[in-house]
């Protein structure tokens, strides 16, 4: 049909208007009048009408499809309190600008990131808002903070997220040819932001390097979280119109391949982008790489393409001289790269970046676990039957229940694989020779110690006291310690030395009075009271030139809330600096010069502490970070440019605490990254302390420890006679459970070449043997069945990640009741309600899933599924303890590092919460043997604390073990004893000489 | 319809007012499109916010050259037209240089590239369009062009929404019958 005339269209016009109007009836019926009249109109009308209902169904001209002009580039604009400073950067998502706070409150560089989509109407407006909400709840040390979320005044929707700045994580790696455990150890950081994220349901769906940002100072920042949700989410609004120029700016190198075929997208798809993200973060290529680079051919081999191991990869890609700079990247040879990604690293990339969502780790916690396992060389589970290492299995399989337990299997298992380390690490780094300068026991660590100014003698204190002795012949030095300083209940520090080095600064505290600060000298010997403190924190640091003397007060889970200066005679105190809501400042310090004080700043973030060194000036102006680092340990400014710390190994991996350097300038900010100074195994490493010259350091060595006793159980079952050593031996032996006869204690031992169960009497005489032995395999708890006939063991052969439970009678004969799927609590109440109960997490939510298992036969029964925390970040495995009453009547539920019980009662379901308000940090629990009350394990400033809490809401302190991070309690059934287990530190204070 | 005679006597100070307001309009609109690009927010979206603004910006310097805003709307979404076609032509020449994009094809949003060629072959139609009905092509232009909602262009017509629709689906029929044609050429 020809275009039509204006004549003719004018003709029209008024009648296609009526007809328009019209339902399809009408409109067929007046067509047929009309063609009586007028059949070519009608003719033309019809045709036209019809061409309305097919331009009516392909939306013709409803899409719009239109973007707009050039870019250009001017600032000044406000954002809310923000003005922009810069463009820094433009990506598929949007516009991000650098901006300020343009209200002068504070410093802070922030970027604005200008979203790709437009709202229209307030509805649109407030659902972005409110999705920005959610996103700004999730607060992760490795995820830039998402600050605000607005609709500028034209419309443009806005994020403001923390700046970071930094290289790209790829490009991070290569400029300091970090080796490849680095690169997963960094990896892992990202891991766990992603992991976090998902466990608050917000999956990323657009990771790439280019949002995984590593700033100098070595610490990693996931960008756009959320941010690709936050556009499909609006598009589904029907008043919100989503346009991106260009079509959605998906990064099809790391999409995965659901996302290209439209299938839905889960943690999976970030599961496959990290699987990509890691496998060039160690070959330096991607796994599809194709050799035209057109998207097409991209696409293909994503979708269908099986990807090239990464060790392979490395060879086959990259010949010559290519393949000896990627591997130079990486600090190593093409031999040695090839063969360090061959076996795990190439099953677990694999396994990662499956085309199938369903093949791969099923999270990322999975892979995180799995990476962790390679680090620690253990078996991992994409390939199970591996190599191990049992004693870092035991740790791993047994964290949820003894989380202090843990730290000392750690150290433990550290011992035999610190070889195994020390050949795998690619470039060794120069041996740091230290020694030991004070020789004190597990019974009485060392608290803190101090390196004079002169580096000529050595503070420090311990449960006795403050001591002082030449740090060359270890010679104690006599100072006369004034009452105060002696008394056994105080708790004491030795603060800090004056710049002569013949004076320094000691504190005492004792619950319910005030603190005391004494200035002790070492020339005479006297000692005189310079301040009286009310809530003093830790301990006093006098200033490089002794003019002022720096604290803290107050108290609270993050650290103290306030710093406070005063003269050296404790004049004119006066308080410097207040810490946000939920923070606090620990770990004193000066700068060399004096002219800033630096503190450890700990903010709470949910669950998570966000953890960072800073400085600010005299009037607790100017604040700066020096690092920030959630693993910190402790700091030392030893000279103007030069600023050590210690940090920790990933928890959970096989390394200890290391030395890190970083170069400040006088402010305290990194002038670089982070270097690593120590290649360190085995021990932790806390109170770094230098001479003024800078040569030397002193630090504060040491690894956790285990002590059990036995003990004699009074007033009702309330209270503790005396107690003795159980001296079994040192093989790390855990208490858990009582023979029915109360005469012997069961506990297990890796005294063999596998952790095994064995018993001993009480009385006297030495440990026997509980269980049949099989060889390779590893028996880690022991539980009495209700008619104590039978001993239930959890157990699992050398290597295996699961484990089962076997049940062992009399005559020693074992056999598999049931696996466990991954870790699971048992317990098992007296004969008479004869019942065996597990709990387990659920394996899609956080809830405790109690399951009812059958002694004899296995077989099992799900009794209740309990919503422990609605809504928290806690884990059933990691954050809860909780134990069935011997009675069977209920289970207690305590949540660790807070300070309530819960008791659920199995014959009503009625639960009943018990606040234990002067016991802030609980830890673990034990039912007393009559099911009337719990044994109640607290950690306190001063040490390890168990409170017998009767179900009646009584209290009553039972044990204390000063000195001790963790304590525990089991009664035998006749009530008339209790083993006894406390978890210890062997600390010392050692030196570096030439550092 | 309009008859010709009422049109009449204005008709020549229509056209010179016209003219001065659409350079008028045509600076302002890029002032503001460009303030918007310095915002960081991408214009296409924010066509509506833009005219709203341009609207309130020129009729508080002299509101003899807009008596209302449907007036305003008629002149400005027919320069906002050229803008738009001027930039996807633009881009379109970009886009030649070999960089890709991967469209994702969900929501119910079409997006890839526009055609510059196709977008003036539409303007060309509306051209016409407007020569004899001028307030088809304005809700074309309204909505194709600035990504107004019927109710918006109703509401600044005072009209009916239904008669919005009516005026919108008659000129896509219009600018349908004119582009085959001219396609088939």
């Amino acid at each position: 049909m020809p275009g039509l005339r204006p004549d003719e269209w004018q003709a029209l016009s008024p009648q296609l208007e009526k007809a328009l109007d019209m339902t399809g009836e009408e409109r067929v019926e007046w067509l047929s009048f009309l063609r009586k009249e007028n059949p070519g109109q009608a003719d033309q009308l019809e045709r036209l009408l019809d061409q309305h209902q097919a331009l009516e169904r392909e939306n013709f001209l409803n899409d719009r499809v239109i973007a707009l002009p050039e870019k250009s580039g001017l600032s000044g604009q406000s954002i809310g309190a923000y003005t922009l400073v810069s463009e820094i950067g433009q990506g598929g998502m949007g516009t991000v600008w650098l901006a300020e706070r343009n209200d002068g409150r504070f410093e802070r560089r922030v970027a604005v990131k200008f979203l790709n989509i437009a709202l229209l109407g307030k509805g649109g407006e407030e659902r972005f808002q409110r999705e920005g909400i959610i996103l700004g709840r999730l607060a992760h040390p490795h995820i830039a903070e998402l600050i605000d979320a607005g609709v500028s005044q034209s419309g443009s929707p806005y994020l403001v997220l923390e700046h970071i700045e930094g290289d790209h994580i790829d490009r991070y790696c290569d400029q300091r040819q970090l080796p490849i455990t680095s690169r997963v150890q960094l990896f892992l950081d990202v891991v766990a932001a992603v992991d976090h994220a998902h466990t608050n349901f917000i999956v990323h769906r657009d990771l790439k390097p280019s949002n995984v940002l590593v700033s100098h100072d070595g610490c990693v920042k996931l960008l756009d979280f959320g941010i690709a949700k936050l556009l499909e989410i609006n598009a589904k609004d029907d008043r919100v119109q989503l346009t991106v120029e260009g079509g959605r700016a998906l990064t099809p190198e790391y999409a995965a391949p659901e996302q290209l075929t439209g299938q839905p997208v889960t943690t999976a798809t970030d599961v496959y982008a990290l699987g990509v993200l890691l496998y060039v973060l160690l070959t330096g290529q991607h796994p599809t790489k194709t050799v035209t680079n057109a998207p097409a051919d991209l696409v293909k081999a994503i979708l269908d393409r099986e990807p090239v191991r990464p060790s392979e990869a490395v060879i086959s890609r990259n010949q010559g001289e290519e393949q000896v700079s990627a591997a130079a990247r990486r600090s190593t040879t093409p031999e040695k790269l090839v063969r360090l990604l061959r076996g795990d690293l190439d099953t677990v990339v694999i396994k990662a970046i499956k085309k199938n969502p369903h093949e791969r780790y099923s999270s990322a916690k999975a892979l995180a676990d799995d990476l962790r396992r390679y680090l620690n060389s253990e078996p991992i589970s994409a390939r199970p039957d591996a190599f191990a290492y049992r004693a870092t299995k035991f740790i791993r399989r047994h964290r949820g229940r003894v989380l202090a337990m843990f730290l000392v299997a750690l150290t433990l298992a550290l011992a035999s694989a610190t070889t195994w380390l020390l050949s795998r690490r690619l470039t060794p780094l120069k041996e740091i020779k230290q020694r030991r300068l004070t020789a004190n026991s597990v019974e009485a660590p060392v608290l803190n110690a101090v390196l004079s100014p002169n580096g000529k003698y050595l503070g420090y204190a311990d449960l006795h006291g403050i001591h002082v002795e030449s740090v060359d012949t270890s010679a104690p030095v006599r100072i006369s310690v004034p009452p105060e300083l002696g008394n056994d209940n105080a708790s004491r520090a030795f603060g800090g030395w004056y710049p002569d080095s013949t004076r320094f600064l000691a504190s005492s505290s004792t619950e319910g009075s005030l603190s005391q600060v004494w200035s002790v000298s070492i020339t005479d010997g006297k000692a005189e009271k310079v301040a009286e403190i009310e809530g003093l924190f830790e301990s006093v640091k006098p200033s490089p030139d002794g003019s002022k003397i720096l604290y803290a007060s107050g108290f609270r889970n993050s650290g103290a809330p306030e710093l406070w200066l005063m003269g050296p005679k404790g004049e004119t105190p006066h308080r410097i600096k207040s810490a946000e809501d939920q923070s606090g400042f620990q770990l004193l310090g000066w700068s060399p010069t004096g002219s800033r004080v630096v503190y450890i700043y700990v903010r709470h973030q949910e669950d998570r502490p966000d953890i960072s060194v800073r400085s600010c000036d005299l009037d607790g102006t100017n604040e700066a970070t020096i690092v920030r680092e959630p693993r910190l340990d402790a700091y030392a400014w030893t000279s103007s440019e030069r600023f050590i710390y210690s940090r920790t190994g990933d928890p959970g991996g096989t390394e200890s605490d290391n030395l890190w350097e970083l170069k400040v300038d006088g402010n305290g900010v990194a002038k670089g990254p982070s270097r690593r100074v120590t290649d360190w195994s085995g021990f932790f490493v806390q109170a770094l302390s230098g001479s003024a010259d800078g040569k030397q350091l002193v630090f504060l060595r040491g690894s956790s420890r285990i002590s059990t006793f036995v003990g004699e159980i009074t007033n009702a079952g309330k209270g503790l006679g005396s107690v003795r050593d159980l001296k079994i031996d040192d093989n790390f032996n855990i208490p858990l459970a009582w023979s029915s006869d109360s005469r012997e204690m069961i506990f297990s031992s890796k005294r063999a070449e596998n952790r095994l169960i064995y018993s001993q009497a009480i009385d006297a005489g030495s440990p026997s043997q509980l269980v049949t032995s099989t060889p390779g395999m590893n028996f880690y708890i022991a539980r009495l069945t209700p008619d104590r006939s039978a001993l239930l063991l959890e157990g699992s052969p050398n290597g295996k990640y699961d484990s089962a439970i076997y049940r062992q009678d009399k005559n020693g004969n074992q056999r598999l009741l049931f696996d466990t799927n991954g870790f699971v609590q048992y317990w098992c109440s007296d004969i008479a309600a004869n019942l065996c109960i597990f709990g387990q997490m659920a394996s899609n939510t956080n809830d405790l899933v109690i399951t009812k298992f059958d002694p004899e036969t296995g077989a099992q029964r799900e009794l209740i599924k309990i919503p422990v925390e609605p809504g928290s970040s806690a884990r059933v495995g990691e954050d809860y303890a909780w134990q069935l009453a011997p009675d069977g009547s209920s289970i207690a539920i305590l949540r660790r590092d807070h300070n309530w019980i819960r008791l659920l009662s199995l014959k009503s379901g009625v639960t009943k919460t018990l606040l234990l308000a002067s016991q802030p940090k609980l830890v673990d629990l034990n039912w007393a043997s009559n099911s009337r009350g719990l044994f109640v394990s607290s950690r306190s400033a001063t040490g390890a604390v168990i409170t017998y809490v009767g179900l009646n809401g009584t209290t009553r302190p039972f044990w204390q073990k000063p000195a001790a991070r963790w304590a525990g309690v089991l009664q035998s059934p006749d009530g008339r004893h209790a083993a006894l287990w406390s978890v210890g530190r062997d600390a010392n204070a050692w030196m570096i000489d030439e550092f | 319809m309009t008859s010709a005679s009422a049109k009449g006597p204005n008709q020549q100070n229509e056209s010179i007012a016209t003219t001065a307001l659409f350079s008028t309009l045509y600076a302002e609109l890029h002032r503001l499109a460009k303030r918007e690009l310095w915002r960081g927010g991408p214009v296409s979206l924010s066509v509506t916010t833009l005219l709203h603004e341009a609207y309130l910006g020129m009729s508080s310097k002299d509101d003899s050259l807009f008596p209302d805003q449907a007036r305003f709307m008629g002149y400005a979404s027919r320069v906002m037209r050229g803008i738009i076609i001027d930039h996807v032509r633009s881009r379109s020449a970009q886009k030649r240089g070999g960089e890709f994009d991967i469209t994702s094809l969900d929501g119910d949003v079409l997006q890839g590239p526009a055609d510059a060629d196709e977008l003036s072959l539409i303007s060309d139609a509306l051209n016409q369009l407007a020569a004899f009905e001028p307030e088809l092509a304005e809700v074309v232009d309204l909505k194709f062009f600035c990504g107004f909602s019927f109710a918006e262009i109703a509401a600044m017509y005072k009209l009916s929404e239904r008669t919005v629709q009516r005026r919108w689906e008659k000129a896509r029929i219009y600018l349908h019958q004119s582009l085959r044609s001219d396609s088939s050429h």
